[in-house]
């Protein structure tokens, strides 16, 4: 199946892209993909945002499906077709 | 005592008199420092009915309890007063050194009363005061005058806290700036500061406070740094500044545009990425701020010192007004740093004015020129004359609910509550900011109310603060009285609101500090407290439970965006958050019983003699 991620704002600058599709294996869940934008873009992203030995995001980010209620994405499995949103939990100035 | 000097400087510009005013550690444990404690002495000071621009109003400059100590991001004061614009509570904070600098002068704060019969500059160093002659800085700008001023005093760590012209001319909006382009910008102090003659606070000195467990507070400080420093958040704010949140709050329908009656607009121009590819920028920090999301532009004009601009100023000038030309947005935000003038409140106020222009309402030969959303000349020759008092600069000088009310308006199309502009964020994006910014304690603020922070997941786990569905009014009036509560008190310790420090962090700082025995439960009560007597403060000036609300203006639904057809419920939020504060709904008043509870005996007497 194919997920498609969208990096929200400055954290595109960090990762290197503004989106990615990623090719996962059915019945795949949230970490699944973690570690596959990490295979991807891991030599890009700074220490405060990706941790190379947890193999995760090393500062809080806000996984979404709906950027309406911002629900955060639970364990549960990704679909095909999915359209995820990745934030940077930081507002204001 | 430990943490504070104990003394505010009490000066009289009316007789040119100078004292010591003593605080208790009773009364410094109560209200800590900052903005609350200012709300404190302000209450003492400020009877019914005084006109704020009268020379008995009072003006205070307040420190927090962190100063000077190894505490990261506690390099904010607060200038405190009540508001020439909204005629209630009024608060203003800023960054930079002066902090240091005025801590080290020997005084927690200074409380200012009368009116020097000419322009007069205060010195204060070492605990020594001096009344010296400021007529030769009368007309200039707010970076020349912090210059002149330290030449005259032969340089070294002054700190030096001013007006521009703004604030001479008491436009209702105008701001006190110190370290060049730092501004405490809302509420109108530089006006109340230019009412009183006085045209900059400079402080200097050496003298320290004592600090109860030296090593603890070090200890703590290191863990804080190492925390900052670790966030993708403080890098983020370090590359981009305040600027990084523009495109991903576009997304979130949180970014108002065209007078608040759209929120889709092409963010990417004005992003702290664009801003970066076209500006050669040089990143500056606060005292003792390990982040640093001061920008100086290198490149914009030449021989010309330009700071910023901030996310709420860009958005002020930028998508507000339909404006996506970066060079006046940099130009307009220089023009209010020199002068000395609030940028939201200017913004939103210019920004009314294209939108009653567009309405037909006004017209070029009222305005003095045609005014077409998106025009950056014309945003930049009306701040000028603003600022100068020329034509139809008087009127948009004095904020929005003026401008509706003198061009016959309903007054929900004016941006503002309790006289004070909107600021850059957006109520229908988060309910549980909609909310705050109806009872923020100065009118509408993102400071006090910054809910965004919470529904994006940074929750505050000892007081159950969780994020939740951002576009639901569900349980959001109790939440987000609490974490105004918390978010007020970061104004009370003069921290910086990007400081990530939590309750029981925040305890253990103060408590290192000072000596006390501060728990977290103890410490929302401060929080609650200091909500409190400023609440009281306004009460006493008029506030009631009617201007607790929102303009319709921001509340009509949207059309477009992923907030479209969505409005906070207010009346449900606003009955929830009464009942947390234990404010009385017919009066919008402190129960008695709540402000015995909080230990604000004399308030209840005044208030229920």
């Amino acid at each position: 199946m194919r997920v498609t991620v969208s990096f929200v704002g400055v954290l595109a600058s960090f990762v290197g892209a503004k989106t990615a599709t990623v090719a996962l294996p059915e019945g795949s869940c949230y970490e699944d993909l973690l570690a596959e934008l990490g295979r991807m873009f891991s030599s890009n992203m700074p220490e405060q945002l990706w941790d190379k030995e947890k193999k995760t995001f090393s500062s809080p980010i806000l996984a979404t499906r709906d950027e309406r209620s911002l629900a955060p994405i639970d364990g549960s499995e990704l679909l095909d077709g999915d359209q995820i949103k990745l934030f940077l939990m930081a507002a204001g100035g | 005592m430990n943490g504070y000097h104990g003394r505010f400087l009490d000066v009289d510009l009316g007789s040119g008199t100078t004292k010591d005013l003593p605080l208790s550690e009773e009364f410094l444990k109560q209200f800590i420092g900052g903005a609350t404690l200012a709300a404190a002495l302000v209450y003492e000071r400020a009877p019914k009915g005084m006109d704020p621009l009268s020379p008995e109003s009072p003006l205070v400059f307040s420190t927090g309890p962190f100063a000077s100590s190894p505490i990261p991001m506690a390099s904010r004061y607060a200038v405190c007063g009540i508001s020439p614009l909204t005629g209630y509570w009024g608060e203003a904070t800023s960054g930079g050194k002066f902090t240091a600098r005025l801590r080290a002068s020997g005084f927690d704060g200074i409380i200012i009363t009368g009116r020097s019969k000419k322009p007069v500059y205060l010195y204060v160093k070492d605990g020594k005061t001096e009344i010296r002659d400021a007529m030769r800085l009368l007309g200039k700008d707010s970076y020349e005058t912090q210059k002149l001023i330290k030449d005259e005093l032969g340089g070294g760590n002054i700190g030096v806290a001013c007006i521009g012209e703004a604030g001479e001319r008491q436009v209702r909006y105008a701001g006190v700036m110190n370290d060049e382009g730092r501004a405490a910008g809302r509420c109108g102090m530089g006006a109340l500061m230019g009412s009183k003659n006085l045209k900059a606070v400079a402080v200097a000195g050496n003298l320290r406070v004592g600090v109860a467990d030296s090593e603890k507070v070090k200890e703590k400080a290191k863990q804080a740094v190492s925390d900052i420093n670790g966030n993708m958040v403080s890098v983020a704010l370090r590359e981009y500044g305040t600027l990084m949140y523009m495109d991903m709050g576009m997304i979130l329908g949180d970014v108002p545009a065209k007078y608040f009656t759209k929120n889709v607009f092409p963010a990417g121009k004005l992003s702290g990425q664009a801003f970066r590819q076209k500006y050669t920028i040089k990143s500056y920090a606060c005292q003792g701020c390990p982040i640093g999301c001061g920008r100086d532009l290198r490149n914009f004009e030449p021989g010309l010192n330009v700071d910023g601009p901030e996310y709420e100023t860009a958005t002020a000038f930028g998508p507000l007004c339909m404006n996506s030309d970066l060079d006046s947005i940099v130009e307009a935000n220089r023009l209010c740093n020199i002068y000395g003038l609030d940028s939201i409140s200017a913004g939103v106020s210019i920004a009314y004015a294209f939108y009653l222009y567009d309405l037909g309402v006004l017209t070029k030969d009222q305005v003095g020129m045609e005014l077409k959303w998106g025009d950056g000349k014309a945003i930049l020759r009306l701040l000028k004359m603003i600022v100068k008092q020329k034509g139809f600069g008087k009127i948009l000088s004095k904020g929005t609910l003026a401008m509706a009310r003198e061009f016959g308006r309903d007054e929900g199309e004016a941006a503002q509550v309790k006289g004070l502009e909107m600021p850059m964020h957006d109520g229908r994006a988060f309910h549980g900011l909609a909310i705050s910014y109806a009872t923020g304690p100065r009118g509408a603020c993102h400071l006090k109310g910054s809910y965004y922070d919470v529904d994006l997941g940074n929750m505050v786990l000892e007081y159950m603060i969780l994020p939740g569905d951002r576009l639901s009014s569900d349980g959001k009036g109790e939440s987000a009285a609490k974490f105004q509560s918390l978010k007020d008190l970061f104004d009370a310790f003069a921290l910086c609101k990007f400081a990530p420090f939590s309750p029981t962090m925040l305890c253990e700082m103060l408590n290192g500090i000072t000596g006390w025995t501060y728990t977290p439960e103890e410490l929302l009560r401060a929080g609650d407290r200091s909500m409190n007597i400023k609440r009281a403060v306004s009460v006493r000036f008029g506030v009631t439970r009617e201007h607790d609300c929102l303009p319709k203006i921001c509340l009509q639904p949207l059309q477009e965006g992923t907030t479209a057809n969505v409005v906070p419920d207010m009346d449900k939020m606003l009955r929830e958050y009464y009942n947390y504060r234990g404010w009385i709904w017919e009066t919008g008043r402190p129960s008695k019983e709540k402000l015995l509870e909080l230990g604000l005996t004399q308030v209840a007497k005044d208030l229920y003699p």
